[in-house]
């Protein structure tokens, strides 16, 4: 189903497990999502944001912030690797050998899992792509799609909370994306 | 922010199909490295437990490496699904639209 995703929408959410991976975070949540969608302020996504003040460098700020406020380690996918070393498997060889073999990046360890807010935010991406009538899935989809996770009664998705930090009008967001789009 | 380790109930089938990772990360486990060895093996459950999450996900990294491979030299999914010990259909669904979505196959 990723297919339906629109390059821009697939190109986000590979940028967005690169933030993941280059911050040590062994998840892939809401947050990295954001932080994907902000790396390209050309998306409708991207140009909603810059248009409230959120770019890529604040936005990565304020979620490290947020993260080490609430204790969420950087880990690096450290524990993941000791784990394997002490059965014997020395994953840095492996990784060499992947790289030679495969090219560098084909041989990903560990690599970011989805967090049930990330996926829950994916899941409403579609939901807003098919309420609108829109065959594929945009930027502004994921958007809107980051911004229903975790309301009423459960915790909110990290993403909400790093854009209430950066003093974003969450209420202006998706008029404003239903507009651009 | 505590919530977002818990309630592990989002969809997963749909999610697998979408080509999004079985959710197994700990993104609390800070814990060093220390006396792993026995491990496997261990009473604890949280020590076994943490141990299979480890080898389950280096299972889906090397089986998403050896697929991509075998697609790129020209094998069918149902030759990889033979020699994978799976229905066409599952490995079809765990892989093709993750390889289209990354452009590696139209």
């Amino acid at each position: 189903m990723f297919d339906l995703f629109t390059d821009r929408a697939k190109r986000s959410i590979v940028a967005g497990q690169d933030e993941a991976i280059a911050l040590g975070h062994d998840f892939m949540g809401t947050e990295h999502l954001l932080l994907g969608l902000a790396a390209d302020p050309e998306s409708t996504a991207g140009a909603v944001l810059a248009a409230h003040g959120v770019d890529l460098d604040r936005t990565r700020e304020v979620t490290v912030r947020l993260l080490t406020d609430a204790g969420v380690p950087a880990t690096g996918g450290q524990p993941a690797r000791d784990a394997l070393a002490a059965l014997g498997i020395d994953v840095a060889e492996v990784q060499r050998r992947a790289d030679d073999n495969f090219g560098a990046g084909a041989f990903q360890f560990p690599r970011p899992a989805y967090t049930p807010h990330a996926k829950a935010a994916l899941e409403q991406t579609l939901r807003e792509a098919k309420a609108l009538g829109d065959e594929r899935f945009g930027t502004e989809h994921m958007l809107l799609g980051l911004l229903a996770v975790g309301g009423n009664d459960s915790e909110p998705a990290t993403a909400v909370a790093v854009l209430t930090a950066l003093d974003v009008d969450l209420a202006a967001l998706r008029p404003a994306l239903l507009a651009e789009r | 922010m505590s919530g977002i380790l818990d309630t592990r109930t989002a969809c997963q089938a749909t999610l697998t199909r979408m080509g999004v990772p079985e959710e197994s990360a700990d993104r609390a486990d800070g814990g060093a490295a220390a006396d792993l060895l026995g491990q496997v093996t261990a009473r604890d459950p949280a020590v076994g437990l943490s141990a299979v999450v480890a080898l389950r996900r280096l299972l889906e990294e090397l089986e998403r490496l050896h697929v991509d491979n075998a697609r790129d030299q020209g094998w069918t999914w149902q030759s990889i699904a033979t020699a994978l010990n799976v229905s066409r259909q599952s490995v079809h669904e765990k892989h093709a639209s993750r390889r289209k979505a990354t452009g590696k196959e139209s």
